[in-house]
């Protein structure tokens, strides 16, 4: 069920040459959401060592990223507690099933 | 009970309400009880989200009379996010954050549910896709354009995204 890149997206370039800029910007938003499968991903990471201009791009995106993760809304935990006890009870064959 | 935070931050995105939020995560905790005979063991978290999905869709359909007899009444995935959220929950740590809420509150909703799912609450690219019923590419396509419109919010604001990385 996993999402994998598609066939077409030149990945027989990351073993020949290494990834162009244009094709790490391609993939960049989908490296940086872990997306990418692990072979491709270090050509990528190897190219971002090497490219200013492509590190500067990602450095953008992971500001972004990590920036959103602090609009993420606070989950009240008496409520986490109370969907664990019921998932329990569950388990417990606590319900008709009916 | 594993992943409980994702699936209760996954509910609360699809209905904007605490309340239906915990009924929509107890509804599809006990749908999962009941096909578990059904689960072949791989992939739980992608496997609660679909459930998810289809309690959520039933749920709709179910509140469909209510709005009809009641012509005023809101969809809760109307509520604009900014009316839920107060400043006792959101964390703000500089101008750059607070303009990037603001980016992202300014987003269409199509656009700010896919960064909801995957930035906020975690989600793969692939579970996005089962829980909102799309395919994995207009994930992808949604999600790239959202993040550029955040940055594009970013310098017309003023702040230089690329400045504020060194």
């Amino acid at each position: 069920m996993r999402w994998r890149a598609p066939a077409d997206m030149s990945m027989g370039t990351f073993f020949r040459r290494g990834p162009s800029c244009t094709e790490v910007l391609e993939q960049l938003q989908a490296y940086l959401d872990g997306e990418i499968e692990a072979g491709p991903a270090r050509r990528i990471a190897s190219h971002l060592q090497r490219c200013d201009s492509c590190e500067g791009e990602s450095l953008v995106f992971v500001q972004i990223k990590v920036s959103l993760t602090r609009v993420r809304r606070e989950v009240d935990t008496e409520v986490l507690d109370a969907l664990a006890k019921y998932g329990s009870r569950l388990m417990q064959n606590e319900f008709d099933q009916a | 009970m594993p992943e409980l935070d994702v699936l209760y931050r996954t509910a609360w995105s699809l209905t904007r309400a605490d309340a239906d939020a915990q009924d929509l995560v107890q509804d599809t905790l006990l749908r999962a009880y009941r096909a578990i005979d059904r689960f072949d063991g791989r992939y739980p978290r992608a496997w609660l989200l679909t459930i998810m999905r289809n309690a959520n869709i039933n749920r709709a359909r179910k509140k469909k009379p209510d709005l009809l007899d009641d012509p005023d009444a809101t969809f809760e995935r109307s509520i604009d996010f900014a009316e839920n959220d107060g400043p006792e929950t959101t964390f703000i740590d500089g101008e750059f954050d607070a303009t990037v809420e603001e980016g992202f509150k300014r987003l269409p909703d199509k656009f700010r549910e896919v960064i909801e799912f995957v930035d906020l609450n975690g989600l793969s690219y692939q579970e996005t896709a089962d829980v909102l019923d799309i395919p994995v590419g207009t994930v992808m396509s949604r999600l790239h354009r959202a993040r550029k419109r955040i940055r594009e919010y970013i310098e017309e604001v003023g702040l230089d995204a690329m400045e504020s990385t060194r």
